[in-house]
């Protein structure tokens, strides 16, 4: 089984966001990056399936400027075998541009099983990976929270609105991964030792003229201070009149 | 004064003796050439003065002697009366192969006066003897296990001696100048047996009894090897080899690069010397009483850690010397130490610290937990988290980084990664101070206190990391060394020179585990900073404080770095303030429950060792609970929570109490 696995370089989520790039683009000064942690979900599972089955070869495919190798390579310690980085300097922001490199770039690859996170948790787009299959005109599960291979078909869930769904597909085919898939491992210290030497391929990623660029980034609204209305029972009239009539909440 | 047939018989039990001796000791050499190499060789003068001073003074047995144990008082005295006769052996060996040995060999006068003394040192060893048995059958000190060993050895001293008592007074009948008029116990025996009509065959039952004597001090010699006595032994290499690394210190793996595996999981993972630990150990469960999980029901209990160590080395020692290139070996860690074991150690160090042959049971520990975290990759679940926000965001908490000195802001303190400057003392936060809300209100009680002080200070401000400890003491090396190596660096080029810590455990790390990566810098905790400013007048305290206090010793600033006093001495600078100690202070303090990065680790196990150290503090009545450090603060704000004491007693940290009071 070969398993390709998409993963993005994003801001920690604690990260105090700065904007920077003349207003349209994040400040990467004394941010930490780490891998998508959707992303994680998605590496993990992959190891999962190969120590299940035995066998199999997980590559790591990630777009994004040079420092994308360090997640890449903590997704090796975690237990991937190999990976290409698409290396992007200009931080495209744009998702089918960025898909068409990244189908661009699978075209060469024989896998049975392709897995994205959900989203990357810096601009939450949330559709490079359906792109990307649509791109190769392969199926597609988005937002799985479980998945079972065997004989050339994945079983997997996926929960919507209106309850769980159970998806069968023929393989190859791409998903795209949920909180509560599983729960991401801590590396031993011996693959990370090892992650250090396994192959890492750089390309530059074959980008189209991005059709989206992002014009202005700005700072959500100072959020208004809380208010203490009052102590003990006496205020409550006083605090339902406020959530009425001040915040709309009732 | 032997025919030539007893002193053949007595060579041929030399013999025997020095051949069993022998091979029982190589064997115990051969295990212990099974751990792994470790350099002991520093210092030797040193080691030998500490070694002699603590057998000869007896310290090591008397260290534990309290109001409620009486331990050591009876080894003591066994110790000189045993010891004296040990002596006497050889005099008594020689004696038998050398006609007139007494009184001519040094005369009259010592003759009387060394069987005077032998005599006396028989009584002693009878009265201990006799008080031991009593400890372990009658009064018996929780901590004491009576074994079949420790029975039979009891008995067989206490047969010895009489014995002794007997050849003694045979011997007076039997020959027709009395060989001494020194003992007196022996003639007391003479008087004894004389009448009992054995006149005929006196010559015959001194040297029965003589060489009845000197077989069961022969066989002694040799069970003492095999037995639970083998610390009579091995306690004073054990001592010898007393580590000499500033105290409580962990040592630093080498070769993340090389190394093939990393900690303890099999017994020939530990080095030489933690085996020899493991002889030494005298099984008098000092450590065990002492320990916060032991005492709060968790299955941990030190001495047990140390004697089923030590039994499944005996049991696999043929295996594991005989064991081919290749071949497995059990592993120990999850079956002779359990998990549970492992994780609830809060390396408080007070079982290393009450520990008479200066064992060393939190290295054992904690390289365990170096093998679970770094090779298995298995430890609590909630502790990833705490890894991962350290990796991320250089905090347990995983608060956001940059945020790391927003409890600094409108104070005027110098923050160096906004606006580097000359500073005297780096005000090292750390991160209870800089993100616990409780805490944060320390550090600027610490502000305010430099401040009226006029003190140059800094802050590093966002680049500011955390210690690392609490990976450290979990057994992620990997990680704590990545965090002291950027650390160091950062203060490196800030030209740090003296860093000042709240936190004990930061100060203990930056102090006395960052020098193992190449820091040079001094550190001080704010207690002796807050003493010294005091002492030579720089802040004065005003006001007073008419209530009752009761004080904890935090183990990372108390056993770790012997700081038992500033934190006294400045509650007892405030006017009126009424200390009142709890019963298990300084060395026998007993932890809050949150070393050994137990702070971040759900407590799963018998009670809550927060609430039991607050019960204790709670039967004082204080107004007021005393800490100096983050995490016991934590601990004593739940324990009271969880008594529903938290209305009526407060927590605050020596800082908070001192800026409350500033003139
Ligand atoms: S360090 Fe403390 S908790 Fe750990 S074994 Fe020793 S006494 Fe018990
Ligand atoms: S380890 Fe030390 S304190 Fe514990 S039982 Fe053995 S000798 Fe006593």
């Amino acid at each position: 089984m070969n398993i390709v696995v998409c993963v993005k370089r994003v801001p920690d989520t604690e990260t105090k966001i700065k904007i920077g790039g003349e207003g349209t683009k994040i400040d990467p000064a004394g941010v930490e990056f780490i891998i998508s942690p959707f992303d994680e979900f998605a590496v993990e599972e992959a190891i999962r399936i190969k120590e299940k089955l035995g066998k199999g070869e997980i590559t790591i495919l990630s777009l994004g400027p040079a420092d994308a190798q360090t997640i890449m390579r903590k997704a090796y310690a975690m237990g991937a075998d190999k990976g290409t980085h698409l290396n992007d300097a200009t931080e495209c922001q744009d998702t089918l541009a960025e898909a068409q490199a990244l189908a661009a770039a699978l075209k060469g690859m024989q896998f049975d099983l392709l897995l994205f996170g959900k989203q990357a948790v810096d601009y939450d787009n949330g559709a490079v990976g359906v792109q990307v299959a649509r791109l190769l005109n392969i199926p597609v599960v988005s937002r799985i929270i479980k998945l079972d291979v065997a004989d050339g078909k994945a079983t997997v869930e996926r929960e919507s609105d209106m309850g769980k769904e159970v998806v069968e597909v023929k393989l190859p085919a791409a998903f795209t991964a949920e909180k509560g898939l599983n729960e991401p491992r801590y590396p031993k210290l011996m693959d990370i030792m090892k992650a250090k030497k396994k192959p890492l391929e750089e390309k530059p990623a074959q980008l189209e003229a991005p059709k989206l660029t992002i014009v202005k980034m700005d700072y959500p609204p100072a959020r208004p201070p809380g208010k203490i209305v009052g102590q003990g029972e006496e205020s409550v009239p006083a605090l339902v009149n406020l959530l009425k009539n001040e915040a709309k909440a009732l | 004064m032997l025919p030539i047939e007893g002193k053949i018989f007595l060579l041929l039990l030399i013999g025997i003796t020095v051949y069993f001796f022998t091979k029982r000791a190589q064997y115990l050499i051969s295990l212990l050439k099974l751990g792994k190499a470790e350099d002991r060789s520093d210092n030797s003068g040193e080691r030998l003065r500490f070694t002699l001073g603590q057998v000869l003074t007896q310290a090591c047995a008397l260290k534990n002697v309290t109001g409620k144990d009486l331990a050591g008082i009876g080894h003591m005295l066994l110790f000189y009366g045993f010891s004296f006769f040990v002596v006497s052996y050889g005099f008594h060996i020689a004696e038998g192969f050398y006609e007139k040995l007494n009184p001519s060999l040094f005369g009259e006068a010592f003759n009387n006066g060394f069987f005077f003394l032998l005599d006396l040192a028989g009584l002693v060893v009878i009265v201990s003897v006799i008080w031991a048995a009593i400890r372990r059958y009658v009064v018996r000190p929780e901590r004491l296990v009576p074994s079949l060993e420790a029975g039979i050895i009891l008995i067989v001293v206490f047969c010895l001696m009489i014995l002794s008592f007997m050849t003694e007074g045979f011997r007076f009948l039997a020959e027709p100048e009395p060989f001494t008029s020194g003992a007196f116990v022996g003639k007391f025996f003479a008087g004894m047996l004389s009448g009992m009509g054995l006149q005929a065959h006196v010559h015959t039952l001194f040297m029965g009894t003589w060489f009845l004597h000197m077989m069961i001090v022969f066989g002694f010699g040799i069970y003492i090897l095999y037995s639970k006595h083998l610390h009579v032994l091995a306690s004073h290499p054990n001592l010898y080899f007393h580590s000499t690394r500033p105290k409580g210190t962990l040592q630093p793996i080498k070769d993340f690069e090389s190394a093939e595996s990393f900690g303890v999981s099999k017994v020939t993972d530990f080095s030489w010397k933690q085996l020899l630990d493991l002889y030494a150990c005298t099984e008098c469960g000092m450590c065990s009483a002492n320990c916060p999980a032991n005492n709060s029901g968790k299955p941990l209990k030190p001495k047990d850690v140390i004697i089923n160590l030590k039994h499944n080395l005996f049991e696999n020692g043929n295996n594991l010397l005989t064991k081919k290139e290749g071949e497995e070996e059990p592993l120990i860690v999850g079956s002779v130490v359990t998990h549970d074991e492992i994780w609830d150690c809060t390396n408080c160090m007070a079982c290393m610290e009450v520990c008479p042959v200066a064992i060393e049971h939190v290295d054992k520990l904690d390289d365990m937990r170096r093998y679970l975290v770094l090779m298995e990759s298995n430890f609590p679940a909630e502790v990833q988290t705490v890894f991962r926000n350290m990796e991320n965001n250089s905090n347990p908490w995983g608060m956001g980084m940059a945020t790391r000195a927003d409890w600094a802001k409108d104070l005027g303190v110098k923050i160096l990664s906004e606006a580097p400057g000359e500073f005297d003392i780096l005000f090292y936060v750390g991160c209870a101070g800089s993100f616990d809300d409780r805490y944060k209100k320390v550090s600027r009680a610490m502000v305010k206190i430099m401040q009226a002080a006029g003190i140059n200070f800094a802050i590093l401000g966002t680049d500011e990391k955390c210690c690392g400890d609490s990976a450290r003491r979990i057994g992620n090396e990997y990680l704590f060394q990545t965090m002291a190596q950027e650390n160091i660096e950062i203060f490196k080029n800030y030209n740090v020179k003296k860093v000042l810590a709240t936190c004990p455990h930061g100060f203990n790390v930056l102090k006395k585990e960052y020098p193992q990566f190449g820091a040079e810098f001094e550190v001080i905790h704010h207690t002796e900073l807050i003493l010294d400013l005091i002492k030579n007048g720089r802040i004065k305290l005003k006001g007073e404080l008419a209530k009752t206090i009761t004080l904890h010793d935090s183990c990372f600033l108390g056993r770790y770095n012997d700081i038992y006093q500033p934190p006294r001495q400045i509650l007892n600078s405030i006017p009126q303030a009424k200390l009142v100690e709890m019963d298990r202070i300084q060395k026998t303090s007993f932890c809050c429950g949150a070393g050994g990065g137990r702070m971040w680790m759900e407590e799963l196990r018998g009670k809550k060792i927060n609430e039991v150290r607050t019960e204790e503090a709670l039967t004082k009545n204080p107004d007021l609970i005393a800490t100096a450090c983050p995490f016991c603060l934590t601990m004593f704000e739940d324990g009271l929570k969880a008594k529903n004491a938290d209305e009526k007693v407060k927590v605050l940290d020596i800082a908070e109490f001192v800026a409350n009071h500033l003139l």
